[in-house]
This record gives structure tokens, C-alpha cells and sequence, in this order.
């Protein structure tokens, strides 16, 4: 395996079974997957759970794999059509981080303190989370899956496009309309209120 | 340029960069002369830069040890493919042939001699040994003279008195 190949020419040698090629793979992109199905479940368990089932679906399907389509847009669209579904199947029912996380799950980010960061600072990102969180249970499952790949993956518009299988105008609306939604809840928790206008203190 | 024209579905993908030149162009122009619209594209823009604020997540170690234990074992596809490949079905189509042919054989040797009756004769005299003792001494052959001899000690008794 060449030391510095490129996803593309990972996923060539995964479709031949090179496991190694496969782990490479896994290790630089899994960080992405998980935070993309933690947007859907609401909690890094569960969101763990989505990740393996979609990498193990990418191991499975390399052999369709093909060279010419970026690899992160790939890779994404698995990751998008299985949260979809498991979401709209119900067996997966997105955590509201509102309350107190359930017994026996692994923390969710927001109860964990970032790594680096001051407790002023801490305390500003899990508000922020909190915020964002509240903004993306309003959200449309597309909406959220555009939102994520964009702000959270840097994905450019085309991308998400191919991802989510539709034209980059309905992208545009859906992350427009994603982003302003929490534009509002992020001036409500600065102003101390929820985003129709009542107190959250 | 279209007065109707709702500018504000524009500031996201705007401050993306996702707007061709033209319409970019057309929208800092508007933003020069509308104050509501400038303020929007502010409060967005300032939005986008605090996602950069967001805690991040950290996959687990186990989860890289479960895909990769996952992916290390044969697919059900894998698994029927491997059954079905001619380096299994030879040996296997030659080992259940041996076998029908091996209940074949075993079969026609036991259909050649009456094994069922002889087992009942031999069960018949074990259960009524005492009575082939007598059947020795009286120099009789056969099962069907059981009955007579198993009675003699009836006539034996009966003369007794």
C-alpha cells in the first residue's frame, strides 16, 4: 500500500480486500462519520453504532466504487442514506439533550469538556451546543444532513448535492434555511430567551 | 436586476462563496443600499463563524476495533459463494454418495437373511429359559412346543394329590 495514497487509490485496493488499505481509510475519515450520525441520534453511542454499520456497508460495496467520484461525496452518501433510513425506521429516535442522557450511555459531547479550552470557553461551547442542538431538532432530516456536511465537514455545495442526491439550488434553500434557524436560536440564548421570544433562565 | 427579488435567500450561499460572480456582484450591491439586508448578512455571517466553536467529538477506540473485527469476517455472500465453490462440492457429493451406496449395501445384506425373526426367537427363549431347561430333558425342538412343556408342571402337580 503507498504511503501517501489518496482515498481514491484506497478504495481501489479495498475493492481488491486489502484490509490494510481499508484501516487507513477508516482512521482518517471516521471522526466525520461519527459527528455526521451524531447530528442524527443525539448521542455518541448510538452514533458509534450508525458509523460501524455504514464503514462496514463502504467495505462491503468498494467493488462499485467508482474512481471518478470524489471519495468524501461517496462516503457521505451511504452515511446519509443510513441515517436516513435508520431514523425513518424509528429504531434510532434522536436524543433531545434538553434532559438528563440516559442511564448506561456514553456522555454525549456536551458533557464532556473540550479539550484546551478554558471553562469560560467550555462553558460558551456547550451553550452553543445546546443552542445548535435545539435548532437541528427543528430541522428537516435533509436540512440537517446538509447543514452537518456543510458547516461541520466544510463539504462545498456540489458535494452535498451528490451526497443527498438532489441539485445544488435545493441545497442552497436547505442550508439557507438550516442556518438561519440557528442564527435564531444562537441571539435567543445571547439574549437570554428562547427563540419565540420566552425566558430559558 | 429584479426588484421583487428576495436577496436574503442569497446571504448564505453568498458568504459560502457558492454564488456565481454575477449574482455575488449583484447582491453586494444591494447590500450597499439596504441596511436590513446588511445587518442579516452580519448576524449569518457571525453564525457560520461560531460553529468553529463547537465541541468536538472523538470517536471511541472501540468502535475502530469493532468495524475492523467486522470486516475481517466472511460476508453472508462470501460465506454461500465459499459453500458453493467446486473445492467444497466435489468432496462433499463424493462423501454423501459413498454413503448412499454404503445403506444400499447394508441394506440388501440385511433384506437377504430374517435377522427380525431370529432376534424374536432368541428374545422369546431368553425370557422363558426356565421352560427350555425342561424343553432339554423332555428332547423336544421347536417354540411351538413351549406351551406344552411350560404345562407338564401343571400335570405333575395335578397328579400329585
Amino acid at each position: 500500500m503507498p504511503v501517501q495514497a489518496d482515498d481514491s487509490q484506497l478504495m481501489e485496493l479495498v475493492a481488491k480486500g486489502d484490509r490494510h488499505a481499508f484501516a487507513a481509510l477508516f482512521d482518517r475519515h471516521q471522526g466525520s462519520v461519527v459527528r455526521f450520525c451524531y447530528r442524527f441520534v443525539g448521542t455518541q453511542a448510538r452514533a458509534e453504532e450508525l458509523a460501524q454499520d455504514i464503514f462496514v456497508k463502504l467495505f462491503r460495496v468498494a467493488k462499485s466504487y467508482q474512481p471518478s467520484a470524489k471519495f468524501k461525496t461517496y462516503l457521505f452518501r451511504i452515511a446519509t442514506n443510513h441515517c436516513l433510513n435508520e431514523v425513518r425506521r424509528g429504531d434510532f429516535k434522536r436524543e433531545q439533550l434538553e434532559g438528563a442522557t440516559m442511564s448506561g450511555e456514553t456522555p454525549s459531547v456536551l458533557e464532556r469538556e473540550p479539550g484546551g479550552l478554558s471553562p469560560d470557553q467550555a462553558l460558551e461551547g456547550r451553550e452553543l451546543e445546546k443552542a445548535v442542538e435545539r435548532a437541528m431538532g427543528n430541522m428537516s432530516e435533509r436540512e440537517r444532513a446538509a447543514f452537518t456536511m456543510c458547516r461541520f465537514e466544510g463539504m462545498a455545495y456540489r458535494e452535498i448535492a451528490e451526497s443527498l442526491e438532489a441539485s445544488e439550488s435545493a441545497v442552497k434553500s436547505l442550508i439557507h434555511r438550516a442556518t438561519v434557524q440557528v442564527m435564531q436560536h444562537v441571539e435567543a440564548l445571547q439574549a437570554g430567551l428562547s427563540p419565540n421570544g420566552r425566558s430559558v433562565a | 436586476m429584479n426588484p421583487a427579488r428576495d436577496w436574503s435567500e442569497e446571504l448564505t450561499a453568498y458568504i459560502d462563496g457558492e454564488l456565481d460572480a454575477e449574482t455575488a456582484q449583484a447582491l453586494e450591491a444591494q447590500l450597499a443600499v439596504d441596511p436590513a439586508l446588511k445587518a442579516l448578512e452580519q448576524q449569518l455571517r457571525k453564525t457560520v463563524a461560531m460553529m468553529a466553536l463547537m465541541p468536538a467529538l472523538e470517536p471511541s477506540a472501540a468502535l475502530r476495533r469493532a468495524v475492523l473485527n467486522k470486516v475481517a469476517e466472511p460476508s453472508w455472500r462470501e460465506r454461500v459463494v465459499s459453500l458453493l465453490s467446486v473445492n467444497r462440492l466435489v468432496p462433499a457429493g463424493m462423501v454423501a454418495a459413498a454413503g448412499v451406496a454404503a445403506f444400499l449395501v447394508v441394506r440388501g445384506h440385511d433384506s437377504s437373511a430374517p435377522g427380525g425373526v431370529e432376534n424374536e426367537e432368541q428374545l422369546f427363549v431368553a425370557q422363558n429359559m426356565d421352560v427350555v431347561e425342561d424343553l432339554d430333558l423332555v428332547g423336544l425342538d421347536g417354540a411351538d412346543d413351549f406351551e406344552v412343556v411350560a404345562r407338564l408342571h401343571e400335570l405333575n402337580e395335578g397328579k400329585t394329590p
